[in-house]
């Protein structure tokens, strides 16, 4: 699977890097002083490294929490992100790392306990007040745990910090981990959503919206607080009937007491990424649509975007309870 | 398919394979071309190794052009024959490294790539050391998309078997027994250049319809992108023809294009 390893010569010894020079030992090994000589340099093509790429692992040296914006969250007050990695396993045709990175390489940051450091102190801010801190910003928490072992290290951390929420964003089924883990009233697993008529379009390697299910099932089985998160939404034919379809799907098979949260977002990106994103995917349909650039960013028309997501409101609060529906909205520019 | 060489005699097995012509156009430096390929013979040394490049790179048409560097180098370990792809390209203590993007899935070896001024006589690394890499990269990473830049080299000299003296005849078989590889390497870099690059029945479809009326510089743009977004919705190549032949000029056929695109721009 990964048939390239560079790796920055200062964690060159650290027990994860040796951990996967084990773990792949065919791996061609190259070093670098950092990683941005690898990840950072211009003039490289996300789309064709995407059919092969590399794993870069490095150290995270600069800040590794960040706030969430204002008018992201799940019903806390006080939230963050961190990202132990950038990139994905999946090809979505939405995705903005498509436009952010100029590499599709894995970079994983090896230094993990540097980043609990981090939350840690975020969560000591306010000892009687949750933090949330959202793991699958810039990458799919789970979808390559069997690499990084990212999942069981943070549960290990999160179990001992109770006030410190962690929500764990993935498209996989590669559950394994939450599975064999007695469940933890502060982690939310939150599975990402497109009908399969989208996805099958839009989401390469991703598994069938069925599978996702069937593993969330097992998760609420087991005591696992769930996630749902509709973002983006994306404006299709026969919409409100596929969209309808999902939900039911869904909530057909998840207990509603296990289900944490459920978010909608409108499909949107800044425009710089998705100029990038048109070039790198000149005949995407999704591309060629009726999107209009917005202040900033690109996205539906208002009226499509507000119709689209009032059907998705309308059908969720069917399942649940308003206070378990959050809009992540874009921030007005 | 471009090939950069420092020697002819590294060029003689790839101008048989590919039955190249020598171009008589160009008199700065020899290259060699058939329809698909073309090669330039730089001379030794990082100056004529940019110089050649840069001329090279003057002769593309798109970015998307893919283009290997094939040579002779010495390496510190591995023996002699083996062909090798430079995974990290490097020059003296110079911070500009180089890391060629792994996309060919080639079962060869690879290694890392120390370009010197002169020969290396001691081997001192388990790597490979050559007059050239580092000065082509340098240039054609300034213009050709990374992935498209490749460096093949096959090791003519190691701690075994040390550089005495150039045989020309001994590089000509070096390069000939990697042809196949060669070919091979070719394949692949064409295939993800043709899949970052137009169309031609595209490109040629856009041509006619500027050619139809006159588009100012901004609206050349729109109107490239908006005949790919209505072919990329389903819009028939004859339809889009039909619509710009009943506009009034430029700026109605982008209207015209974009009332189409608005009508069946949403996904299926």
């Amino acid at each position: 699977m990964i048939s390239t390893i560079y790796f920055e010569e200062q964690v060159a010894d650290h027990p994860r890097t040796l951990h996967l020079f084990e773990k792949f030992p065919l791996a061609d090994r190259i070093p670098c002083t950092h990683y941005k000589e690898v990840f950072n340099p211009s003039g490289q093509n996300f789309r064709i490294q995407k059919k092969k790429p590399a794993l870069i692992l490095a150290g995270n040296s600069g800040k590794k929490v960040h706030p969430v914006p204002a008018t992201y969250g799940i019903g806390g007050r006080r939230n963050f992100y961190f990202s132990h990695m950038l990139n994905c396993l999946y090809d979505c045709r939405y995705c903005f790392l498509q436009g952010m990175y100029p590499s599709a390489h894995y970079l994983l940051f090896v230094n993990y306990e540097d980043f609990y450091e981090e939350i840690e102190k975020m969560a000591m801010q306010t000892p009687t007040e949750p933090s949330w801190f959202f793991s699958g910003y810039d990458c799919d928490s789970l979808a390559l745990e069997s690499l990084s072992g990212f999942a069981v290290s943070a549960l290990s951390f999160f179990q001992d910090h109770p006030t410190a929420q962690l929500e764990l964003r993935t498209k996989s089924v590669n559950t394994q981990v939450l599975e064999k883990h007695p469940p933890l009233s502060n982690v939310v697993t939150a599975f990402s959503f497109t009908p399969q008529e989208i996805s099958d379009q839009l989401e390469q390697n991703v598994p069938s919206v069925s599978s996702r299910i069937k593993v969330m099932r097992s998760l609420a089985e087991k005591g696992w607080k769930l996630g749902i998160r509709l973002d983006p939404v994306i404006d299709c034919h026969q919409f409100t009937q596929r969209y309808a379809s999902l939900i039911s799907q869904i909530f057909g098979e998840i207990p509603g007491d296990s289900v944490h949260s459920v978010s909608l977002g409108p499909f949107r990106l800044p425009h710089p990424f998705f100029k990038r994103m048109e070039k790198l995917y000149p005949s995407e349909p999704l591309f060629a649509g009726n999107l209009e650039k917005r202040g900033r960013s690109v996205s539906y028309e208002p009226e499509i975007e507000n119709q689209r997501i009032e059907t998705c409101r309308k059908l969720l609060l069917k399942e649940i309870p308003s206070e378990k529906l959050f809009l992540c909205q874009p921030l007005e520019d | 398919m471009n090939f950069i060489v420092a020697l002819q005699a590294e060029a003689r097995p790839l101008i048989d394979k590919f039955k190249l012509q020598k171009s008589t156009v160009f008199k700065t430096f020899r290259i060699f071309h058939n329809t698909k390929h073309r090669l330039i013979v730089s001379g030794i040394g990082q100056i004529q190794a940019a110089a050649a490049t840069g001329f090279l790179l003057g002769l593309l048409k798109d970015k998307t052009e893919a283009l290997l560097n094939v040579g002779l180098a010495g390496h510190g370990k591995l023996a002699m024959g083996t062909p090798f792809l430079a995974n990290r390209i490097e020059y003296k203590d110079e911070d500009s490294v180089y890391f060629p993007p792994p996309v060919l899935k080639l079962a060869t070896d690879y290694s890392l790539l120390q370009t010197l001024d002169s020969p290396e006589f001691e081997y001192p690394k388990p790597v490979g050391y050559d007059m050239e890499a580092h000065a082509i990269y340098s240039v054609a990473s300034k213009s050709i998309t990374r992935e498209m830049i490749q460096v093949l080299k096959i090791v003519s000299d190691n701690p075994s078997h040390p550089l005495e003296q150039f045989d020309a005849e001994k590089a000509v078989e070096l390069i000939s027994d990697q042809t196949p590889l060669i070919e091979e390497i070719c394949e692949q870099m064409e295939s993800l250049s043709n899949e970052i690059t137009n169309d031609r029945d595209f490109l040629a479809l856009v041509e006619e319809i500027q050619s139809m009326h006159r588009f100012t510089q901004t609206e050349t743009h729109q109107i490239e992108r908006d005949i790919q977004r209505a072919a990329c919705l389903g819009l028939e190549a004859n339809d889009i023809l039909s619509l710009a032949r009943s506009s009034a000029n430029g700026k109605s056929t982008i209207s015209s294009l974009r009332r189409e695109i608005k009508k069946i721009g949403i996904l299926a």
